[in-house]
């Protein structure tokens, strides 16, 4: 906790966790509140914020050490610098683009020879009867291939379950989550994605490839990686949050490109060129090794993890008159969406209170893997949809009970991976897909979908999205062109896009990047406007009813995520309100005893201090000279940074900026730094070391005041002073962050340990 | 398979490559007969016979006519320059000389019908995968083409010998002899389908090749047609209670999990903790006031 106040564990404990800042019941609340004796323990839910998330600083410390460096550094270093920061984009980028390669081609590798044992399985006991066998032998093969995709996730990194995406947008906000972007949770990422894929479950590996690139930069631009235990002494330049996050985001981009084929897909406002450049490269990188593989080596046609096929305005343009009819669409996918998130709400908050021993975890993942299986295989068995081979479009034709030279039409969508199915049901011709088929596809993988997100497996929401939204919009056009008797001739492939990108602007209300990904996807730019208005409706519709499911599962882990703006209607809460308080304060020359004292209490794991003039007289206002982080605390400690050895002239280096930098990001804990019983009475001197111009506001300041200084310069510990530049209060992320805007107006969430 | 391609495209074809390929002296036969080339073509005297059996002479007719046209144009060729071989393929000359007579005939009209003809028939040869079924040289059926004919004749000649007496009858399930005696001859064909459309994928590279030649295709379809739709002979849909028994258990068992996860699980408890805060009153004044 970064919490400026000794937490006082169990003696101002309320009933009331969450305050409704509403009506009568908050005065109610505030009158029962008695003092309780034992911790109030109450079951997990989405109001509260967990202790266990730090906040990064993103504002340099900028103390003598750092002026001095600031001004040996002349402008030639500066510009290695610059050209050292497009090394390494190129460098992220580039391994990016290999990591989605290896994914890609492990998955066509291992899903193809699962599919063939399969396919030949069921070839043989459909002439002799026996087909439960197969059934069997299909939900064994995803069981236990998901088992050990789900093991190495639940048992070694747990933080690499899930897609990803929520990690780094949290990551990006400014929330420090625990081993986020180590080596060791890219390596668990990659083998947990090829693994869940392969396993047959209704997951993609786009969003996983995000976090991978994210994970890859963060290790590249610092030069060393904490789980190999090496460092490669390079980069040292940007050992800091804020660079550290600026290329993390680089990462990101890299793996969007990586996953769509779309390079611009990640230009948010706050990007940045050589965001750009590594995107590109990894696109590029993507495409060159994927097409070498293919063996058509300067063919460079698979930009992407999923490609969306050509959509060629001629065949599949659309007019004017459609514009409606892609609007009612996206309010369609909108409410699905929103469906989507509430049954997935229930389904992770049972999934918190309940399964969370990692074993269980496991079961968990190998039921739904056996299930899923289970489910494909009833529906291609009971399907009499068969359809005649065309081409060599489908990878596993199943024949079952169909004619020779037909296969069975459900199973170009069960019996395939999900990208796959994507892509047929985007570009099969009219008349592949029975109505039928298409109906029972969306409500079964609706289902599995919704399900699938949240198991213990690091699988991306992305693909069974874009494949649920696909599916009905295929229907839809096969039944519009079917109510119009044909007089809208209807290629339903444009309504199964117009579906697949409403369902996925329904779950997960992305707008502006999620057309760009979408329209570069598609590689057809006058497809942008209808995307657009689809991604809109369904955002509006969807946001009407739920939040998006990032965000929601954001909100359900108690991160404290910190939006643009303040909630609105917060204008009446100040600063002095917001604070925490009293807060721990040290003088400007402290004695070591009390340094090492404030660090080690458990009960307070605050990171910063508020450094105050030492004055011996008490009468004096003890105002506010700088500010000073846990972690240099530590590395003064542990170099002994005393007066009193400094006064005797020991032949002793001065610290440099470096010895911080190297420390970074791991600091040791105070334990580990032993100070003498004599050592403890010498005088530590904080004025070369601390911030001396902290950012500070009154107690006055509103709400959206303290918020937009503390979001727009992404800090970690905003003082609150009075006129006498006293230190009232500290102003952190989760006290920003406990303000939202719920149902029933603003809300406050509590504070909880997890 | 079942696909658009016409057959006549692909006949045409057929014959007016074999003629070409085959030199002078099919052209000259061809330019001989030119009234009656319905059957000179090498390949497509097979082809001929077995579709005229169903009704395909339509086609047929149509293949043979366009093909004398061309080959007529061709003969004209012939008669101007070294050789045919060289003036062939139109506007592709090697040697200048060549080279310049084909311009001048093949550029000659406004339409310029032989090169246009030229290119239909070029490209319909290249979609039906004509040189899938030949001899690397054109010269003529390749050896599993051959067999694949064999068999196919072999099936055919067994439904027809099976279905000889009840021809009229219509009732879909009448059918159980020719399922019964053919189900041999009409696998291994199947089968040997599987296995050279199989070769086929692993060799070719493009779209084009993952085809065989349209004639096997639609050999094949015609049979296929018979076997399923018009005899009734697919597999019938069968294991039906394990496969349900099966299914239900494996979907009972999340049910199970999560009833008891959910009454034996220790519910995951979250200890609070309560920041300290200035609690004035003003905090909840300006509450109040804005929703009062």
């Amino acid at each position: 906790g970064e919490l400026a106040l000794p937490l006082t564990p169990s003696s101002f404990l309320r009933i009331g966790q969450l305050s409704n800042v509403d009506l009568n019941e908050d005065i109610h609340e505030l009158e029962t509140e008695v003092p309780r004796q034992r911790p109030n323990e109450i079951p997990h839910n989405e109001k509260l914020l967990s202790l266990k998330y730090e906040s990064l600083d993103y504002d340099n410390s900028e103390n003598q050490l750092f002026l001095e460096e600031e001004r040996r550094i002349n402008h030639a270093a500066f510009r290695t610098v610059e050209i050292k920061r497009w090394v390494i984009c190129a460098m992220i980028g580039i391994l990016t683009g290999l990591v989605a390669c290896f994914i890609d081609i492990v998955v066509e590798n291992l899903a193809g020879l699962k599919y063939r044992v399969v396919k030949d399985n069921i070839d043989k006991f459909t002439a002799k009867g026996g087909l439960s066998f197969s059934l069997l032998l299909w939900a064994t093969l995803n069981a236990s291939v998901v088992m050990v995709g789900s093991l190495i996730v639940a048992f070694i990194e747990p933080v690499a379950a899930g897609s990803g995406i929520p990690q780094i947008k949290c990551y990006l906000n400014g929330v420090k989550i625990p081993h986020v972007v180590r080596l060791k949770t890219l390596v668990i990422k990659v083998c947990g994605v090829i693994l869940s894929v392969v396993g047959g479950l209704a997951v993609g590996k786009e969003g996983p490839m995000i976090h991978s690139g994210s994970v890859i930069a963060a290790g590249i631009s610092q030069g060393r990686s904490t789980s190999l235990k090496r460092d490669f002494k390079i980069f040292e330049y940007f050992r800091r949050d804020t660079e550290k996050r600026d290329f993390v985001s680089a990462g990101a981009a890299a793996g969007v490109s990586a996953a769509f084929g779309a390079p611009v897909g990640v230009l948010t406002p706050g990007c940045i060129s050589f965001q750009f450049f590594a995107s590109m490269i990894s696109t590029f990188t993507l495409n060159s090794v994927l097409s070498v593989y293919h063996g058509n080596a300067w063919d460079l046609s698979s930009p992407g993890l999923i490609n969306f096929g050509r959509f060629d305005s001629e065949k599949m343009g659309y007019t004017i008159q459609e514009i409606p009819i892609f609007i009612f669409m996206g309010v369609v996918g909108g409410i699905l969406g929103a469906l989507f998130n509430a049954l997935n709400y229930w389904l992770t908050m049972f999934r918190i209170r309940y399964i969370h021993r990692p074993c269980l975890q496991v079961v968990e993942a190998m039921l739904v893997a056996a299930v899923t299986a289970t489910v494909g295989f009833v529906m291609i068995y009971c399907s009499r949809d068969c359809q005649p081979i065309q081409g060599s479009s489908v990878a596993y034709p199943l024949q079952l009970f169909c004619a020779d030279g037909e296969y069975n039409s459900m199973a170009t969508a069960f019996f395939n991976t999900p990208e796959k199915s994507v892509v047929n049901l985007f570009h099969d011709p009219p008349g592949s897909y029975n109505p039928m088929t298409l109906g029972m596809f969306t409500l079964m993988y609706f289902f599995l979908a919704c399900w699938t997100y949240g198991l213990t497996v690091s699988a991306g929401v992305f693909i069974p999205s874009l494949l649920i939204g696909a599916a009905w919009g295929r229907l839809f056009g096969i039944s519009l062109s079917y109510l119009t008797k044909g007089s809208i001739w209807a290629d339903p492939g444009k309504y199964a896009l117009m579906g697949a990108a409403a369902q996925l602007g329904g779950i997960v209300r992305m707008t502006l990047s999620l057309t760009v990904i979408m329209m570069e996807a598609t590689g057809n730019v006058t497809y942008g406007f209808p995307i657009m208005l689809v991604l809109m409706t369904a955002k509006i519709v969807g946001d009407y009813f739920v939040e998006g499911l990032y965000d929601m599962h954001i909100q359900l882990q108690s991160v404290p995520f910190l939006h643009w703006e303040a909630p609105v209607t917060s204008h009446s809460l100040t600063a002095r309100e917001v604070m925490s308080t009293p807060v721990t304060c040290l003088r400007r020359i402290e004695r070591v005893g009390t340094v090492v004292d404030i660090l080690s209490d458990t009960s307070s794991n605050h990171n910063g201090f508020p450094v105050v003039e030492s004055n011996p007289d008490t009468t004096q206002v003890a105002g506010l000279r700088g500010l000073i982080l846990r972690s240099q605390l530590i590395v003064l400690l542990k170099h002994k940074v005393f007066v009193e050895r400094a006064n005797l002239s020991v032949v002793q280096r001065r610290l440099k900026l470096k010895d911080f930098r190297d420390a970074y990001p791991r600091f040791p804990p105070i334990q580990s730094i032993h100070v003498s019983q004599d050592e403890r009475e010498c005088m530590i001197d904080l004025s070369e070391f601390m911030n001396p111009s902290p950012y500070t506001v009154p107690q006055e300041a509103s709400l959206p005041r303290v918020f937009k200084l503390f979001r727009a310069l992404g800090l970690r510990h905003l003082v609150v002073v009075d006129n006498r530049n006293e230190v009232v209060g500290m102003v952190t992320r989760k006290d920003l962050a406990r303000y939202r805007l719920g149902k029933e107006g603003l809300e406050e969430l509590s504070l909880a340990q997890t | 398979m079942l696909g658009p391609v016409s057959t006549g495209s692909a006949l045409q074809r057929t014959l007016f490559q074999v003629l070409l390929h085959g030199g002078k002296f099919a052209a000259d036969r061809l330019v001989g007969a030119f009234g009656g080339c319905f059957c000179l073509g090498l390949v497509c005297l097979r082809p001929v016979r077995w579709f005229s059996s169903f009704n395909y002479s339509f086609c047929l007719m149509r293949a043979t006519l366009s093909s004398c046209l061309t080959a007529h144009a061709l003969s004209w060729l012939q008669g101007c320059g070294p050789g045919m071989d060289e003036c062939e393929p139109p506007g592709r000359g090697n040697s200048s000389e060549s080279h310049n007579c084909a311009k001048s005939i093949l550029t000659s009209d406004r339409l310029q019908i032989v090169v246009t003809l030229s290119e239909f028939f070029n490209e319909t040869w290249e979609a039906a995968n004509c040189a899938n079924c030949l001899k690397n040289n054109s010269e003529g059926l390749s050896n599993s083409t051959e067999e694949f004919l064999d068999l196919f004749n072999k099936s055919l000649t067994c439904f027809e010998h099976n279905l000889q007496g009840q021809a009229i009858d219509l009732s879909p399930n009448n059918y159980t002899e020719v399922c019964k005696n053919c189900n041999e001859t009409y696998t291994k064909l199947n089968d040997l389908y599987n296995h050279l459309q199989r070769i086929n994928r692993q060799g070719g590279e493009s779209a084009h090749s993952a085809h065989l030649c349209i004639d096997v295709e639609d050999a094949m379809n015609i049979t296929r047609k018979l076997w399923s739709r018009t005899f009734n002979c697919s597999l019938p849909c069968s294991d039906t209670v394990p496969v349900i028994a099966v299914s239900s258990f494996i979907l009972f068992l999340p049910i199970v999990f999560y009833l008891s996860s959910f009454l034996h699980s220790k519910q995951k408890k979250r200890i609070l903790i309560l920041p300290k805060r200035i609690q004035s009153n003003a905090n909840l004044v300006n509450i109040q006031e804005k929703y009062s």
